[in-house]
């Protein structure tokens, strides 16, 4: 607290004892201390946006905080992406925590490392309607703001492989009994993972993220993913960070040595959608 | 709010002047915010802000939600909707597609938030009353294994928010022919083993997903008449998801939305 010298009985009033005291309250008021604010005492009035948004002023999001498919009306018509890359499987690897993958930005994300091929960004032919968001900043630090995105896709299932999964006697599937009344196990999957470019270019794809749907079983109209991306994260590239993606492939589900690559895995989706919450947390 | 700066300044040797101190102290009318009058509307630009604790802060200030959810069946025959509507027609299904109970939330923001977000899980069984097949391939097609072209998008989901509809969340399902009463049909009745396993059959799945209105997007729903009703501003805001079928009936079995606005 200031010390306030108040006048007393008797004292002049003079232009220098007035703007003294003026100056001590105006000091004072200027620059409050915290402890002067009441518990709860400030509202959302008084705190700065927490989602680092338009008009920020560090703004995380250029484009907002969602990406993906342009809106659906009118007549509906084909799906806007097939995806029939085949998302490479060798019986018995284990997966990879960071999957990588080429930064190939035409047609397919493949070929990028023994587990990396197949996998595609859906994307429209416009490049708005990709499903990546680009931080505003070409290599952010998560720490610089203490912050986590919380990121989560979903993809709309259009079309799958026309599927022949049980007793399909048309197929050898490499089991030991292929007749109609045992049961083949192979089904046609879609996959969806959550992936992120580091600041020097490399994609990376987050293990955690990556999801096996069953087409037949299980996931009939959408797909999705979610995660919390934290800085520790970025520590496989370089640190650093400049997108966020979603991204889907195709593969037969099947217990060794059933896989066939050269079969039908089309995969075709029609609407999809990305979004982040970059949320404060340390 | 800009500091303290006084309106006037006292000089010494002049003519004491009661009304230019007065205003010093008190004085609404005069330069915005430069008297001790601006201590009745103390804003953060006044404070240290490095001091400032969480417990400071009132609850709501960086966020606010809420959220339900359900259990129960809640089910939705082809016969409910209008004869004469085109489900192959987004905007035909989404005219006429009906709010889910359990996907459907309200809730008052008092703030002005920086970004609105939706968020939904569901899981639902679409039923158009066929019994499988026997036959050898026809055990694995209890349902459409394609979307069939744009004869197969019967079933579709969409999401309003304040009762705008927003077209980036307009989705369909893809369909099922089979029949969730395989035993109850009286005919035909399928041997146990050409339908097992019985997953394949139940045409249940589920569905998650979210959507984030925020002020790059909010113009894109919410502008000209509607831009009052935007979630972004304050008052009573709804999300809902509503469905549109053409299907014999489309079970909801469990669901969940939220609703929430951040700062």
């Amino acid at each position: 607290m200031p010390t306030f010298d108040p006048f007393d009985e008797g004292d002049a009033l003079t232009a220098a004892n007035l703007t003294s005291r003026l100056t001590v309250m105006r000091t004072w008021v200027n620059a409050l201390p915290a402890r002067s604010v009441q518990r709860w005492g400030l509202d959302a009035q008084h705190v700065p946006p927490q989602t680092y948004g338009k008009g920020h002023a560090t703004e995380l999001f250029p484009n907002g905080f969602q990406a993906g498919s342009p809106a659906l009306g009118g007549p509906v018509g084909a799906p806007f992406t097939v995806c029939t890359n085949s998302l490479p499987y060798t019986a018995g690897a284990q997966p990879v925590t960071y999957q990588t993958f080429d930064t190939d930005g035409g047609t397919s994300y493949g070929a990028g490392g023994v587990h990396g091929g197949g996998w595609r960004i859906p994307s429209q032919a416009a490049a708005a309607s990709k499903m990546e968001l680009t931080f505003d900043t070409p290599a952010f630090r998560l720490d610089t703001y203490g912050l986590g995105l919380l990121v989560r896709a979903r993809v709309e299932v259009y079309n799958a492989s026309a599927g022949f999964l049980m007793n399909d006697t048309s197929v050898d599937w490499g089991c030991s009994s292929n007749t109609a009344s045992n049961a083949q196990i192979a089904a046609h999957c879609g996959i969806i993972g959550i992936g992120f470019e580091s600041g020097a270019g490399t994609r990376y794809v987050l293990e955690r993220t990556v999801r096996w749907n069953n087409l037949l079983g299980v996931a009939r109209g959408t797909m999705s993913t979610s995660t919390w991306i934290r800085q520790t994260d970025l520590s496989v590239g370089n640190g650093t960070i400049a997108k966020v993606f979603g991204v889907v492939a195709s593969q037969w589900w099947a217990p060794s040595p059933i896989v066939d690559p050269a079969s039908d895995n089309e995969l075709d989706i029609r609407t999809y959608a990305i979004n982040i919450l970059p949320i404060r947390y340390a | 709010m800009p500091d303290i700066t006084y309106p006037n300044t006292l000089t010494a040797g002049t003519t004491t002047d009661a009304d230019k101190v007065a205003e010093n102290l008190f004085y609404a009318e005069g330069p915005a915010d430069a008297s001790l009058e601006v201590i009745n509307r103390l804003t953060k630009t006044n404070l240290a802000t490095a001091l400032i604790t969480r417990e400071m802060v009132r609850p709501g200030a960086f966020f606010e939600g809420a959220t339900t959810g359900h259990t129960a069946n809640r089910d939705f025959f082809k016969q409910m909707y209008p004869a004469n509507w085109d489900a192959d027609y987004v905007d035909d299904a989404a005219a006429v597609a009906a709010p889910v109970a359990g996907l459907c939330k309200s809730e008052r923001f008092d703030n002005t938030n920086s970004l609105c977000c939706v968020s939904w899980g569901f899981g639902v069984i679409i039923d158009d009353g066929n019994l499988i097949g026997t036959g050898t391939n026809d055990k694995a097609y209890g349902f459409k294994t394609t979307g069939g072209g744009t004869a197969g998008n019967k079933t579709s989901v969409h999401l309003f928010v304040n009762g705008v509809q927003i077209t980036r969340c307009n989705w369909y399902l893809r369909q099922s022919d089979t029949t969730m009463a395989q035993f109850d049909k009286g005919f035909n009745r399928p041997d146990p083993e050409d339908i097992a396993p019985i997953a394949y059959h139940q045409d249940s799945r589920w569905e998650f997903g979210a959507f984030i209105i925020d002020a790059e997007n909010v113009t894109t729903w919410f502008t000209g008449d509607t831009a009052s009703l935007s979630p972004l501003l304050p008052g009573i805001h709804t999300a809902e998801l509503r469905v549109a079928s053409k299907k014999r009936m489309v079970r909801f079995k469990s669901s969940n939305i939220s609703i929430f606005g951040m700062r």
